[in-house]
């Protein structure tokens, strides 16, 4: 790690020299050369804020640079909104008395829960390979949230549409596996099970998926107009400045 | 088509003029939103609840304890703020002092949260539990005054001049919601409402969730503070002379913008303590609500900070100051009148539907002014210590920051302290949430009363003051001016002198 040093005479000042003032010269150090530095500190960080930038345009133009890109906005955060619909609902009859369960994606991935259904149906297993999977795609349509400020870019579409397919393979085995447990349940306890059927949930969550996936195609092939901002350093366009000084950029 | 460039051009001004130009660079700005984020990065909002219900101190005992950190409060806030400010370093006036209780205050907020670890089936009335909690308040309330005042100043020195710091105060108010600095409270609520109603867990689980959240969200929070107070640099150079305590004070009385603030403070902090989050949780009964009643409140959130320039081109500083101040209290009136239709006993208050909807109307309505109510109170703090530095020739950042904490602290810790003798002579039962039974009717109209209507008429006093505020747009040019020649005047001095 580099030492500060005195302005001054240079001096390598050690982590001990507390003091405004200069061990070997006694000049006070926070007011030596101060306007001078504060323009050095002006031009530094007017040259990093013009290298950033055009990250941030690309960034907010694939948020909301057109209707389209806000449209895929809106259509990403749909599935927060199945994630209260039912997957699946149980009636059954257990110590002589009716009880009716409804799974939601939250009660899935919670099956911690579940430890005491284990008593009566042994069915953790079940639930987990499809609370498991359906976790996966979860964190994929997270990852596919944050991937969006990429989607200017061709490794960001990349990454987008990589997500959207494990967001969608994911749900799929999801869903797969509780069509499967609702018919082994409904076979192996026909005596307590009344009713259980698969819910509007296991249907609209990789619907709005597909959704997800449809924008993120539409938005791919129209193009994202993005808007750069001009910056400068100091009364200099950022371009004329680096052209004439590119080890700045370094 | 992507990366077609059409530029964005900026309205015409003078770019070599030092106001004009941005000083704080990426790495920093970046860092600073994340300290801005750090600082609601926590389940604070919690902290009553946590005391009464998981540490579980008896309510009397918790208002004899707010009389000493009372107290504690506004002594150590006299000394810390003459440390602060006789303090002089090549670190920076304000770092090192960061810098050294990053580590211990992290460590002791983490100790806190885990008290009940050792008070586990402890009565509430034990008096080794009280005198803990005491203690520890007493360390924490110390640490805290130390790092608030060095962080008012270090915020007001990271940058010279206005314009650089709007911009950093309004990306970082901005950006830090977008990184979750809400995260904790949002998550801790949803989880507080599965475990109460058992639809994950049990309610038995409930304090372990307070221990473990108040744990992370404090050490997630102190890395990411830490992280700023090292990358962060102050920019503008105190007086070689070291103010006086005399002359400190003096700086607040004949500093007027800073008078007329702190007044406003003062005036405007007197309230009983009531709360929103203690009406969802005791008479809703539904902590969650307050997550889904603030969802169109969260996409106004951005609208408002964009908001900020069209309100600052209509209206005066002072107006906006008042008008983001005291939107919350005005507009909680419509939802008391609304609550009270039915009485007491049987009024809509107690009924979830119709007072989440008024809920959410009302949260979104004050999210307009949520931009204005962030950016203008900082805004006008900042130009009062430029007023104090052209006054004077000296800044006093961490006394006047004390003096202003001081008087503001007074109205703030009787209301808290009469709150809890309110809610006690209310009927409040600090049992009844982890055991699962509702509050009275009289403790749970009192909850509501507290920070709605209450909140409103004891505030409004505050108001007054901010209208002799008197730094306008001729004044802060003219100040700004004769501050940067002296300033550039130092620096040549301290050459010349060599």
């Amino acid at each position: 790690m580099k030492r500060s040093s005195c302005p001054k005479c240079g001096y390598a000042l050690r982590l001990r020299d507390w003091r405004e003032e200069c061990p070997q010269c006694g000049v006070n150090m926070t007011y030596y050369n101060k306007e001078e530095l504060l323009l050095q500190d002006a031009e530094r960080a007017e040259i990093e804020f013009a290298i950033f930038q055009p990250h941030i345009d690309r960034a907010k133009a694939a948020f909301i640079g057109s209707p389209f890109t806000i449209a895929r906005l809106v259509c990403s955060l749909l599935p927060a909104a199945a994630l209260a619909l039912p997957m699946a609902r149980l009636h059954y009859t257990a110590l002589l008395d009716n009880h009716s369960v409804t799974f939601t994606v939250v009660q899935l991935l919670g099956t911690v829960q579940y430890r005491q259904w284990d008593r009566v149906f042994d069915a953790l297993p079940g639930i987990l390979s499809i609370a498991l999977p359906l976790f996966g795609a979860l964190l994929c349509w997270i990852l596919h949230l944050a991937g969006i400020i990429g989607g200017c870019t061709k490794k960001g579409k990349i990454f987008l549409f990589a997500a959207d397919a494990a967001m969608l393979v994911l749900t799929g085995c999801s869903v797969w596996m509780l069509y499967g447990f609702v018919g082994t349940m409904r076979d192996a306890l026909p005596q307590y099970i009344d009713s259980f059927t698969v819910g509007i949930g296991a249907f609209v969550f990789p619907g709005l998926l597909v959704l997800c996936l449809l924008a993120d195609v539409i938005v791919a092939v129209r193009g994202i107009p993005v808007q750069y901002t001009q910056r400068y350093i100091a009364d200099v366009p950022s371009e004329e400045y680096f052209a004439a000084h590119p080890e700045r950029i370094a | 088509m992507a990366n077609k460039k059409t530029p964005i051009l900026e309205p015409e001004f003078d770019r070599k003029d030092p106001r004009n130009r941005c000083y704080v660079g990426v790495k920093e700005t970046a860092a600073y939103v994340v300290y801005d984020m750090s600082q609601s990065f926590n389940i604070n909002k919690y902290k009553e609840d946590f005391i009464k219900k998981v540490l579980q101190v008896d309510m009397k005992l918790q208002g004899y304890g707010k009389i000493v950190i009372g107290i504690w409060d506004i002594i150590n806030d006299l000394f810390t703020g003459a440390i602060v400010d006789k303090a002089r370093s090549r670190y920076g006036k304000f770092r090192p002092f960061l810098l050294a209780l990053a580590v211990p205050g992290t460590l002791l907020s983490a100790f806190y949260w885990l008290m009940p670890l050792f008070f586990n089936g402890v009565s509430e009335k034990s008096l080794s539990k009280f005198f803990t909690f005491l203690v520890m308040e007493v360390i924490l309330e110390g640490v805290g005054t130390f790092q608030d005042i060095a962080r008012g100043g270090l915020l007001a020195t990271i940058t010279p001049y206005p314009k650089d710091r709007t911009r950093l105060i309004t990306l970082a108010n901005f950006a830090s919601g977008f990184l979750g600095e809400k995260l904790p409270q949002q998550i801790f609520s949803l989880l507080q409402d599965a475990f109460h109603h058992e639809l994950i867990g049990r309610v038995t689980m409930i304090p372990k969730l307070y221990m473990s959240m108040g744990v992370i969200s404090v050490v997630i929070a102190g890395v990411g503070a830490f992280w700023f107070f090292c990358v962060s640099k102050e920019r503008i150079s105190q007086s070689e002379v070291k103010p006086t305590l005399r002359q400190s004070f003096r700086t607040v009385i004949h500093n007027r913008p800073m008078l007329m603030l702190a007044l406003s403070d003062v005036l405007g902090s007197f309230s009983l303590g009531g709360s929103q989050h203690d009406y969802i949780t005791d008479v809703l009964d539904f902590g969650a609500l307050g997550l889904i009643t603030g969802i169109p409140g969260a996409i106004v959130h951005p609208v408002s900070y964009a908001l900020v320039p069209w309100f600052r081109r209509h209206f005066s500083d002072k107006t906006l100051f008042i008008m983001g101040k005291y939107s919350m209290d005005v507009f909680a009136v419509p939802v008391f009148i609304f609550g009270s239709i039915g009485g007491k006993k049987h009024g809509i208050y107690k009924k979830v539907i119709p007072m989440g909807i008024a809920l959410t109307i009302y949260e979104t309505c004050y999210m307009f002014f949520y931009g204005v109510r962030n950016v203008i109170p900082s805004e006008l703090y900042n130009e009062s210590m430029d007023y104090c530095e052209w006054k004077n020739g000296y800044r006093g950042e961490a006394m006047i920051s004390v003096v202003k904490g001081v008087v503001g602290k007074v109205p703030k810790y009787v209301g808290e302290i009469a709150n809890k003798f309110v809610l006690e002579r209310a009927g409040y039962d600090i049992k009844a949430y982890v055991e699962k039974r509702a509050q009275s009717s009289e403790t749970q109209y009192t909850i509501f009363a507290l920070w709605t209507i209450v909140a409103f008429i004891v505030k409004l006093p505050g108001i007054i003051p901010a209208l002799f505020y008197n730094l306008d747009e001729k004044t802060k040019e003219r100040m700004y001016a004769e501050l940067h020649a002296r300033r550039a005047a130092m620096g040549q001095t301290a050459e010349a002198d060599e």
